[in-house]
């Protein structure tokens, strides 16, 4: 008969063992009082029962009564510390929603900064590409005036250059190392006169537009004669030749200083004057036309 | 006491259980077991912990029955047992589902960390 054994049943050791076990934990002491308060009562109540009555039975009972209310303790337990835990990922899960919508308005910010500052640059290089733009313009505009001012100087210079040859040519002049040298011929002059003829100014027209265009030009006129006659009166007659051919110059305009007269008598022949066409030929008068240099040379003598 | 010892001897005698009645009908707690029984079906023990609440119910029709057959002290031992087993099966379903809020609650923040690391990557 089980009821009538002595010895101490292990069930109640064992829920003896359990319920130390519960109570020494800290977590169940703190989550799970009550239920291991009722645990205790369980307890009690099988030490009694064996102690008083050693009804085996009962104490089976109240120490299967004992585990399942420590089982109860140590659920309560557990549930209260997932119920902390959760309210302690509520307060993480409230601090990472708020650090991503920071991160996203940050984000948006610097966005909307760099597209205003990719379109501040944009600005800045269409306004600098214009700059450049319109400097280039006036440039090559200043180019184009330059390039058109010497086209009109060079056009200038190359017509009076031809203006001058058209001259010059009509001249008949002939370079020599003393300048331009026009000969005329001694019609111009009657038969040992110095007064000239009428149509001497048909031959001496021509150099008097020349000098009025070319203000910086000096002539020389120089009389020359055959070898017929003494030296002095050949000298004298061509001297005089000279000085009417100047004065007809300086009544025609053109400033006494510009003209220079030298009589120069038979002493510079161009043709041998053993014959009447030599002689003819070396009866002449020779204006040189000196060139800038030397009318500038001259001038200030 | 002595009395109640021997009075507890003679009802482990077959045949003398109508001596028993010393042990009253224990009305009270089949009804406690009753409630905690029907609270523990009521609340989510049969999704987390069907087995302890079967047992409970195993149990509680036990100690019907043993009240029935005037089996007092056993009808009174099932109903107490089914009353903690209920109350068990109670505590381990709500624990478990503490423990599933915990556990969508991290699985929400990882979700979440996640989903703000990709976005501030594309940025």
């Amino acid at each position: 008969m089980a009821g009538c054994s002595a010895t101490r049943p292990d069930a109640l050791d064992e829920a003896r063992e359990n319920l130390e076990r519960a109570q020494q934990d800290p977590i169940l002491a703190k989550n799970g009082e009550v239920a291991l308060y009722e645990a205790r009562q369980s307890y009690a109540r099988a030490e009694h029962a064996w102690d008083k009555d050693r009804d085996e039975r009962e104490v089976e009972h109240l120490a299967y009564l004992t585990n399942q209310k420590i089982e109860i303790a140590r659920e309560m337990a557990k549930q209260k510390a997932a119920e902390a835990e959760t309210q302690r990922l509520a307060a993480e899960r409230e601090r990472v929603v708020v650090e991503a919508r920071t991160r996203e308005a940050e984000a948006a910010r610097r966005l909307a900064e760099s597209r205003g500052r990719e379109a501040d640059a944009a600005r800045d290089e269409a306004a600098a590409r214009a700059r450049e733009a319109e400097i280039a313009r006036q440039q090559s505009e200043r180019r184009a005036e330059v390039i058109e001012q010497q086209r009109q100087r060079a056009q200038d210079v190359a017509a009076q250059n031809k203006r001058l040859e058209e001259q010059l040519a009509d001249l008949k002049a002939r370079e020599t190392e003393r300048g331009l040298e026009v000969t005329l011929s001694s019609v111009l002059f009657d038969f040992d006169k110095a007064s000239l003829k009428p149509g001497a100014e048909r031959s001496l027209a021509p150099l008097v537009e020349f000098l009025k265009s070319n203000p910086d030009r000096r002539i020389t006129i120089e009389g020359h004669t055959d070898s017929v006659g003494t030296d002095a009166y050949n000298r004298q007659l061509s001297q005089q030749r000279a000085d009417a051919v100047r004065d007809w110059f300086v009544q025609h305009g053109i400033n006494a200083e510009r003209v220079a007269a030298r009589g120069m008598g038979p002493e510079y022949p161009v043709a041998s004057n053993d014959n009447i066409a030599g002689r003819q030929a070396n009866r002449r008068v020779q204006i040189i036309i000196q060139s800038p240099e030397q009318s500038a040379a001259n001038s200030r003598g | 006491m002595t009395l109640t010892k021997s009075g507890l001897a003679l009802c482990l005698v077959p045949g003398l259980l109508a001596a028993c009645s010393t042990a009253h009908a224990p009305r009270e707690q089949l009804g406690a077991a009753e409630t905690a029984v029907r609270q523990a079906q009521a609340s989510q023990a049969p999704q987390y912990a069907p087995a302890e609440l079967r047992m409970a119910a195993d149990k509680l029709e036990a100690a019907r029955r043993a009240m029935r057959e005037e089996k007092y002290h056993e009808a009174r031992r099932l109903a107490e047992q089914a009353t903690v087993d209920a109350q068990l099966a109670e505590a381990k379903a709500r624990d478990a589902q503490s423990q599933q809020t915990a556990r969508e609650m991290r699985a929400n923040i990882e979700t979440l960390r996640r989903e703000a690391e990709r976005n501030s990557i594309t940025r």
